[in-house]
């Protein structure tokens, strides 16, 4: 029985000894490992690559590509010279912010009786690509904007429109309709609208985005203003209807610089 | 439980060391190292097919069946591939206008991606936009620093994530970018934004010193770099204290190779971008001894 007791203390220390130099070995093993080299490379997806495309990867894509080759590639209208945005004014800038005015205008004569749009502002950000030269398809005007952003019309006092304006100044100019002014150390300098000076008392409405309206891309001063009306058009179908129209009518779009937006220092 | 469940993981690897006990000691110094491949994106924007044949930039370039094979590739010459997104997959081309996330989200599940980070224009469609398209998703979307739980999104996006490949645990968190500001109200909801140099000293430390991992990446959704004090890649670098990878987007920066900063602890930091709209892959080799 003693015996017996002594082996299974043996044991136990043995046991013990065992569990210490599993606990050593595994501390080596658990040590931390560290990064000891490092190599990179930033490779690009070009015909350098020589690898096949992927089969089963393109067979997937097709279907899909197939529904929307018919969707988009329908040709609107043609442009004579390619559309380029800059600043502070640019033949693509324009173009889009008269479009969305003159469009909002008519919108309003049919839904919105009461509201003339008098403006109208696009920034340049949102204008993600050029207006191509020759035939303008539907795909362009998803690459021009690719947002689902609607329009909306905005109620504006002339003192609010011209904090709108110094904001528009500060950034260097963005896409505007139905207005002139001069930029100077970041200030709108002789804001006209619609032919006659700004009047502070007066009521503009303004048609612009949503995303815009709700102080994206930093415009505190849209966010601010109360009294909406949603036309319920998205930004997108406004410019591809409004370009189909012209390819029937055979008018082909011209953008150009008419010093709405100037350097007035 | 848990516990105890540690304890005997943790006899089950003394025993595999026993086991080596009858080789000799000096294996484990000449030990092979450990080689993990990270291979990553980021602002893909949907840009399935290449760059068409009369674009004025990057004409024929990128495409999601040529990365499909470069990946495919790379997987056959390195056994341990991680691949990874930063974000911005939606909104580009009419795919993502027609389709919504769903081919992008079958095909990066095709190609095997590990995980992506969620980018601003992830919201483009409002939180029901994005949280329709989870489902088409094989792969989980880590953020750490949106508070979704006010939202529809409540549980379906993960803080970090513990990848274990050959012998190496790696752990990988998520910043995402400032909503406000950037993207519509409405379109964001409830989503509360936490500090993300906060949130990324946080879950380092926790991957780090709780889960001992052997490395740690960040899928970032903040940008490069900017010219005044915007957080950013850079800055997360330079404060950060165990982060080894910073996986950029948002800013679009084409880097010809990583950045390396120095960070907290002395160490440098890697940091990458890859430009945008699927045209070049990022590919980083690690190796790691004990």
């Amino acid at each position: 029985m003693h015996f017996l007791k002594k082996i299974k203390k043996i044991q136990s220390i043995s046991r013990f000894a065992v569990i210490i130099s599993l606990l050593t070995l595994l501390n080596i093993a658990c040590r931390s490992l560290t990064v000891t080299k490092v190599e990179s490379s930033n490779i690009r997806m070009d015909s350098t690559l020589r690898v096949v495309p992927d089969a089963k990867i393109e067979s997937v894509i097709a279907p899909y590509r197939l529904i929307l080759m018919h969707e988009i590639k329908e040709v609107l209208c043609s442009s004579k010279a390619p559309l380029y945005s800059g600043r502070p004014e640019s033949p693509l800038s324009n173009f889009c912010a008269d479009l969305v005015r003159n469009e909002s205008d008519s919108v309003c004569l049919k839904q919105f009786p009461s509201i003339h749009i008098s403006i109208a502002m696009v920034n340049r950000g949102g204008l993600r690509v050029p207006i191509p030269k020759g035939e303008v398809k539907v795909l362009d005007m998803f690459e021009l904007m690719p947002f689902e952003n609607e329009v909306v019309f905005l109620r504006m006092s002339g003192t609010e429109l011209r904090r709108f304006i110094d904001h528009m100044a500060a950034r260097g100019g963005e896409g505007v309709s139905g207005m002139n002014f001069g930029i100077n150390e970041n200030k709108g300098i002789n804001p006209v609208i619609e032919g006659k000076p700004l009047d502070d008392s007066k009521i503009y409405w303004l048609a612009t985005s949503d995303y815009l309206a709700n102080g994206g891309d930093g415009n505190v001063v849209l966010k601010e203003i109360t009294e909406r009306v949603s036309s319920g058009i998205k930004l997108r179908n406004m410019f591809i209807d409004h370009l189909r129209k012209l390819g029937h009518q055979g008018i082909l779009i011209e953008g150009k610089k008419d010093g709405r937006i100037y350097d007035a220092k | 439980m848990q516990n105890r469940r540690e304890f005997l993981r943790l006899l089950g690897a003394g025993t595999v060391g026993a086991v080596a006990l009858t080789t000799p000691l000096s294996g484990f110094a000449t030990h092979k190292p450990e080689h993990i491949t990270i291979l990553h994106t980021n602002d893909f924007h949907s840009h399935i097919d290449p760059f068409a044949k009369d674009a004025p930039l990057n004409a024929n370039e990128g495409g999601m069946a040529r990365r499909a094979a470069f990946i495919a590739k790379t997987r056959s010459e390195s056994e341990h591939v991680l691949l990874f997104d930063a974000g911005d997959i939606f909104q580009g081309t009419p795919y993502f206008n027609y389709f919504k996330a769903k081919l992008d989200f079958e095909l990066m599940t095709m190609m095997g991606y590990d995980a992506a980070t969620i980018g601003n224009h992830e919201f483009d469609n409002g939180l029901e936009g994005l949280e329709s398209q989870l489902r088409f998703a094989g792969f989980p979307f880590i953020n750490s620093n949106y508070d979704f739980s006010d939202t529809i999104l409540a549980g379906k996006t993960i803080p970090y994530k513990i990848f274990r490949r050959g012998g190496v645990k790696i752990g990988v968190y998520g910043l995402g970018v400032e909503l406000q500001g950037l993207v519509d109200s409405r379109n964001y909801g409830n989503t509360r934004y936490n500090d993300p140099l906060l949130t990324a000293l946080k879950m380092e430390k926790l991957l780090k010193e709780e889960h001992h991992t052997d490395m740690i990446i960040c899928l970032s959704h903040l940008g490069y770099s900017y010219k005044d004090k915007t957080i950013s890649d850079k800055l997360i670098a330079a404060e950060s204290y165990h982060t080894d990878l910073i996986i950029g987007g948002h800013t679009h920066t084409f880097l010809k190779k990583p950045d390396l900063i120095r960070n907290k602890s002395g160490k440098e930091v890697i940091v990458n971008q890859v430009g945008f709209g699927g045209l070049i892959v990022g590919k980083i080799d690690f190796y790691l001894s004990r």
